[in-house]
């Protein structure tokens, strides 16, 4: 049975029927997985470079179209990028500032990649490079653990990396007076570094001075290194002067030191409180130098065979003699008499010893030559001019007597090896680099010379461990000290002055120094130093040093300069 | 969770209880609305409520990283989602007639967030899930109706035995995926319908709906491949829905 239904809810049920098919169709989508396809995937050859010291870096990103929407999909967990979506408005570049979370990364050193991936609306993904350079676990080490240092030190001390990864450090506050080289650096897992540092003392008050050497680095927080710092009073006067060095005499009257040099040839005048030397230039090569003892005249030997004499105060060229050698080494004797040595043709070790009157300009040579003797030295207030065979064995003390007539080959040969020798300014007295203090050999009127019995007689011997060596020495009998400049053979670039008491030989004081290498040598680690003669004021106040230094290469004359120091 | 043996079970003696109760009726009430026509047709739409267990399923994904709270809210929308329904019915008796049960339900949700993934170097990811889950369902139905003395009211009943369809579109992260599976199912529907005019009647019922998908079929654009799911693994499609619709009787 059929029961006719009204046209409105025949509508009404089509409409339902439509809706609900509509509405069961349109949910299954049969193209889904086409249409949720990956979207395109730009590897971008960009990188974010991070260490693992940086708190935060600024990546920059091309999102290659402004204006769209973009989300970070992806990143390291040890990044916390400032905001993870937006827009780009201004431009396709992103500038994200990325805060790196170090505890949530602990990676031994090395470099690691890592991708930060980006969806830009329309656009697709882009994966950048994340590249992290992690310098592992670094241990820092220090040698030694405080500086002690005094003028115009240079040194180095250690740093040290102790642990499996990469150390970066860097020096962030240091005293005005010290100086580095090197300001930053890194070291490998396990190795040391040796930094070396200059003390700059020119102008500062003498006294103790303490400060803190701050490295910062990347194994703690910051490393503090304690200097203490001893000024003495001490002046450097002219440091590396240019020339090779061929020697020096002293002004007592005017503390002056003159110095005469080769390439450039020329005498220089030092005087203290002058900060530059007054110059006399040479025409010729000059190969040595020496003062007459009353101070008033210089001697010059010169590599043509000729012997000038100049007024020492004056400077003034006042003779010149020919001489049928070469002059290798000179000193005045007494009653006008100029000894120098001369090399035997055929062998420069071998010496001869020749006189030569400066007011007859009669010239005398020695009929035999003797080997070894480099240096003539006259004994004050006599007769007398010493040598020895430097670097012979046993070197011998060889002592010249009746130097006041111009004679040459009267000589005593006293056998033992005294490592250098220095004459005391009251011309009592020889100092060894022994270490030994000697008398000078009396005159025997009985046989018309100086006795020899085995050694001279022996004064004492000066306090000073056998590491040091001897530099030079010098006396002054007003003030009544023995000054001894010695370097320590540990200790090369370091400079010791011991005093001695005249009488008692008793050790009085000890100054110690450095010299700072000039800017830019290349070599510092081979730095030394070495005292060549020792000039002290009449009064004791001051004393002068002749120092030598390394050249800059194997082919280059050592540097030289001159200082002064200020005695308690 | 009620089994389908035991709903099936609950549905016939229902049904022979409201078919006897109509009986009775029948002996008083010579004129039952039915009678208009003996074509019964029903459209009807509705909430319907999954009843499947998603503990250990929120679990995974609170492990996984995921924000609790958007946990529990993507799982709140992906339990819910709307029902309609069609039921075409035959009545070979007065009170009782024969048909096909045909439903359809749809819920939808996403969850997305910032997760650390588990990679030796740890990435932070942002991994968004997209869900679409649909079903399907048409069976052969039995449907009685039991009118309420003189009034406008019958109470009705229908149970049906079928086939259940089931899709579910994820996209997780750039990732589709379509999963698909089919199995038996069952619906059993409870009413109240009020006639509002002479061939058409409102109607307000209550309906459990009992599937379990055992395989399924996965395809992810590149390739497809069948899964046996274990018995804790099975895909729940089991709901309880509430529906309001229109019978047309011709």
């Amino acid at each position: 049975m059929h029961t006719n239904i009204s046209p409105s809810i025949r509508t009404f049920i089509y409409a339902l029927i439509l809706t609900f098919s509509v509405i069961s169709f349109t949910a299954c989508d049969a193209d889904f997985v086409d249409k949720n396809r990956l979207p395109n995937v730009y590897m971008s050859t960009d990188t974010v470079y991070v260490d693992s010291n940086a708190e935060m870096v600024i990546a920059k990103f091309d999102l290659k179209d402004s204006n769209k929407a973009w989300q970070i999909l992806e990143f390291p967990k040890f990044i916390k990028p400032f905001a993870l979506s937006g827009v780009a408005i201004d431009g396709s570049t992103l500038l994200l500032p990325l805060t790196i979370k170090h505890d949530e990364i602990d990676l031994s050193y090395g470099t690691y990649d890592f991708s930060l991936v980006i969806n830009v609306a329309d656009v697709g993904l882009l994966s950048y490079t994340i590249r992290y350079y992690s310098y592992g676990s670094p241990v820092i080490g220090i040698e030694p653990m405080a500086l002690n240092l005094t003028n115009n030190e240079h040194g180095e001390f250690t740093l040290g990396n102790n642990g499996d990864g990469i150390l970066l450090w860097k020096i962030t506050d240091t005293p005005n007076w010290l100086s580095f080289q090197n300001q930053a650096g890194s070291l490998e897992p396990y190795t040391s570094s040796s930094i070396p540092y200059n003390v700059q003392t020119d102008g500062m008050e003498t006294g103790e001075y303490t400060s803190e050497i701050v490295i910062q680095n990347n194994a703690n927080t910051e490393l503090r290194l304690p200097v203490k710092l001893t000024v003495n009073a001490f002046s450097s006067i002219s440091n590396y002067q240019k020339g090779e060095l061929i020697g020096s005499v002293y002004l007592q009257e005017s503390n002056q030191v003159i110095a005469l040099t080769k390439n450039p040839n020329r005498l220089l005048y030092f005087s203290d409180g002058e900060s530059e030397s007054e110059e006399v230039s040479l025409s010729r090569v000059p190969r040595c130098i020496a003062l007459s003892e009353d101070q008033s005249t210089l001697a010059i030997g010169f590599s043509n065979t000729e012997i000038s004499t100049y007024n020492a105060q004056s400077k003034t060229l006042t003779s010149t003699y020919n001489i049928d050698a070469l002059p290798d080494n000179m000193t005045f004797g007494s009653n006008e008499y100029l000894y120098f040595l001369s090399p035997y043709s055929s062998n420069e070790s071998y010496k001869y010893i020749h006189s030569l009157n400066l007011t007859s300009a009669i010239e005398v040579r020695s009929q035999h030559y003797e080997g070894g003797i480099k240096e003539l030295i006259k004994i004050p207030n006599k007769d007398i001019i010493i040598t020895t065979k430097t670097n012979w064995s046993p070197e011998f003390l060889i002592l010249y007597y009746n130097t006041n007539q111009g004679i040459v080959d009267n000589n005593n040969e006293y056998r033992f090896s005294p490592y250098g020798l220095w004459a005391s300014d009251d011309g009592e007295r020889i100092l060894t680099g022994s270490r030994k203090v000697y008398n000078v050999p009396a005159f025997d009127p009985n046989t018309g010379g100086y006795s020899i019995d085995g050694t001279p007689s022996l004064v004492g011997e000066l306090d000073l461990t056998a590491n040091n060596q001897v530099h030079a020495i010098a006396t002054l009998n007003t003030s009544g000290l023995i000054y001894v400049a010695n370097g320590d053979s540990y200790q090369s670039s370091t400079t010791f002055l011991h005093t001695y008491n005249h009488s008692s030989l008793a050790q009085e004081e000890i100054y110690e120094f450095s010299s700072t290498p000039p800017n830019g040598y290349q070599s510092v680690s081979n730095w030394w130093e070495k005292t060549r003669s020792l000039y002290p004021y009449s009064n004791g106040s001051k004393i002068w040093f002749v120092q030598e230094y390394p050249g800059e290469d194997y082919n280059s004359p050592d540097m030289w300069g001159v200082r002064l120091l200020e005695l308690e | 969770m009620m089994n389908i043996k035991n709903l099936i079970t609950l549905c016939v003696i229902t049904l022979l209880t409201a078919s006897a109760g109509h009986a009775q009726d029948t002996e008083t009430n010579s004129t039952p609305i039915s009678s208009i026509g003996k074509w019964r047709i029903n459209l009807s739409g509705g909430y319907g409520y999954r009843m499947g267990n998603t503990d250990d399923q929120k679990d995974s994904y609170i492990d996984m990283g995921f924000n609790e709270s958007d946990v529990d809210a993507y799982f709140k929308d992906i339990k819910s989602g709307y029902k309609l329904a069609g039921q075409v019915h035959y009545m070979f008796w007065d009170n009782m007639g024969l048909g096909i049960d045909y439903n359809f339900f749809h819920t939808s949700a996403s969850l997305s967030g910032y997760i650390n993934s588990p990679d030796i170097y740890e990435y932070t990811t942002l991994v968004k899930i997209e869900d679409d889950f649909f079903t399907n369902y048409i069976g052969a139905s039995i449907y009685t109706e039991n009118p309420l003395g003189q009034s406008q009211f019958k109470l009705y009943s229908q149970l049906s035995l079928g086939l259940s369809l089931y899709r579910e579109e994820v996209l997780f992260s750039y990732t589709p995926l379509v999963a698909t599976g089919n199995n038996l199912g069952v619906n059993f529907e409870l009413g109240l319908e009020y006639e509002i005019a002479k061939n058409v009647s409102l109607g307000l019922g209550i309906s459990y709906f009992a599937s379990t998908i055992s395989k399924i079929k996965f395809d992810d654009g590149q390739s497809t491949h069948t899964m046996e799911l274990s018995d804790e693994e099975r895909e729940s499609l089991s709901r309880l829905d509430m529906t309001m619709g229109f019978s047309f009787y011709f």
